[in-house]
Formats: C-alpha cells, sequence, structure tokens
C-alpha cells in the first residue's frame, strides 16, 4: 500500500511538471546579432574619433569640411537603426498584461515591437543630424560639442550593454 | 526511479543563481555608469546654459534629451532582466527535464 502511494506520488509530480513545462523553453526578447554589435563597436570608434577632431569646438566658416564626416555618421547609423529593427521580437500575453497594468498607472513602457537599442541608435542619429545643423547653421562650441559627445556616449552604452545582454 | 526532490531543488538553485549573480552584476555596472554619465550630462546642460555655450539653438534639444536619456535607460533596464528571466527560465526547464529523464528513463524532445 505504501508503495503504491510513493508511486502515485511520484506519477502525479511527473505529470504536473509535464503539463507546467510542455511549452519548454521561451524566447523574451530579439535574437542577437553579431553583425549588429560589430557594426555599432566600429561607428562607436567612428564617432569617437570625429569628436576627437571637433573638441574645441567648430566655425561655422569650415563646416564644409566636415560634412562628410557628419553624412557619413549619420548614413551609418540610419542603416544600423533599421539593422537593430528588422528582427523577430517576441510577443507574450504575460507582457502585454504587464504593460496595459502600467500604463494604467502612467508608467512608460516599451510600444509592441519596440527594442530599447534600435531606439537608442535612432536618438544617436537624430543627434548628429542636430549637431550638423547647428555646425552649418553658426558653428558649435566646445560645451555643446561635450554636450553632444555626451548624449551619444549614454545612447551608445544603452546600444551596447543591451545587444550583448542578449547573447544568451 | 523516483525522482530525488532535494537533489532536483539543488540543481535549480545552482543554474538560476549562477544565472542571475552573472547578470546582476553586468546590470548594477551599466545601472552605475548611466547614472553617473547622466548626471554629468545634467550637470554640463546646466552649466552651458547658465554662461551661455549652449545657445539657444541647442538648449530645448539637450533637455529634451536629458529626460529622453533616462526613459530609455530605464527601458534598456527593464529590457535586460527580461532576458535575466528567460535565461533563468530555460535553465530551470533543462535542468527539471534532465531529472524527469533521468527518473523515468524515458528520453523527452
Amino acid at each position: 500500500m505504501k508503495s503504491l502511494l510513493k508511486l502515485a506520488r511520484v506519477c502525479g509530480l511527473f505529470l504536473l511538471l509535464l503539463g507546467i513545462f510542455s511549452s519548454c523553453t521561451v524566447q523574451l526578447a530579439p535574437s542577437y546579432n553579431q553583425e549588429l554589435v560589430t557594426g555599432i563597436t566600429a561607428q562607436n570608434k567612428a564617432t569617437m574619433e570625429f569628436f576627437a577632431m571637433v573638441a574645441l569646438g567648430t566655425k561655422q566658416s569650415t563646416y564644409a569640411n566636415r560634412e562628410p564626416y557628419y553624412n557619413q555618421l549619420i548614413g551609418s547609423f540610419d542603416a544600423l537603426v533599421t539593422q537593430a529593427n528588422a528582427r523577430f521580437t517576441p510577443r507574450n500575453k504575460v507582457r502585454q498584461k504587464a504593460n496595459e497594468a502600467l500604463k494604467k498607472k502612467g508608467i512608460p513602457v516599451l510600444e509592441e515591437g519596440e527594442i530599447p537599442s534600435a531606439t537608442a541608435l535612432e536618438r544617436i542619429y537624430t543627434t548628429l543630424v542636430k549637431m550638423r545643423e547647428t555646425d552649418q547653421k553658426q558653428g558649435v562650441t566646445l560645451t555643446e560639442v561635450q554636450a553632444f559627445k555626451g548624449q551619444i556616449k549614454i545612447y551608445m552604452d544603452q546600444a551596447l550593454t543591451y545587444e550583448n545582454a542578449l547573447e544568451r | 526511479m523516483a525522482l530525488d526532490l532535494t537533489q532536483l531543488i539543488a540543481d535549480l538553485k545552482t543554474a538560476i543563481s549562477e544565472i542571475v549573480g552573472k547578470d546582476l552584476t553586468t546590470i548594477r555596472g551599466f545601472q552605475e555608469r548611466q547614472l553617473k554619465a547622466i548626471a554629468q550630462q545634467s550637470a554640463l546642460v546646466s552649466a552651458g546654459i547658465l554662461t551661455g555655450d549652449i545657445t539657444p539653438e541647442t538648449r530645448e534639444f539637450f533637455l529634451d534629451g536629458l529626460e529622453d536619456m533616462v526613459l530609455n535607460f530605464l527601458k534598456t533596464l527593464r529590457e535586460i532582466l527580461e532576458v535575466t528571466i528567460e535565461k533563468a527560465w530555460n535553465a530551470a526547464v533543462k535542468v527539471i527535464w534532465s531529472a524527469i529523464e533521468k527518473a523515468t528513463g524515458v528520453t523527452l524532445l
């Protein structure tokens, strides 16, 4: 009798676990993309080299010399945004419910399909566009150069940390 | 063969602790870097506005930028935590499958 109860308990546990884990493994975030990480790293280097070139501020009169650098960086980041967004983003009901609850409380959440590293790369793109516009219009002061650089470095850290975290 | 619950709990603890411990170190480092950099950026923008070195052309852009980068920092942090949950869940499932296979002799996919 005792051994029968023991067997029933083991079978019960087995069925319970089988039921709970029948869905096996899950994917809650996009897949890791080595090519994208390599691209971001390369553009990070190119951007910091550009900032080293303009570290003391710029004059509007010499803008034409810098325009090709701006265009190259802006084009590269635009391409990286597309590359970062062009990935399968898992959707699940639990996440949707959690987002709805957070939204009701006024807490900002990621829009469906939004990838934080893609957002960060898009902000780097807009920062460089703003810097180019300012340079073309009036030149950029030393403090503005530092502020543009600081903003880009913060977004770059967000993009790279997230993308590296995806390497499971 | 009966499933060894004590061993299963110990294996689950090891698998999950390894993942969470490693990821929390990354998260802590990221959080510290971001908070320090955002604080420095705020100080720079604030001082630049006071001295006029941040011109009216870029003032609003940098002020909006501060708010936006904090928001994306929090979103990034949340998403990294979600990756950690995914990894911990998958590790736990693997350990449980393995224990069931061992106890029953049945190969599970």
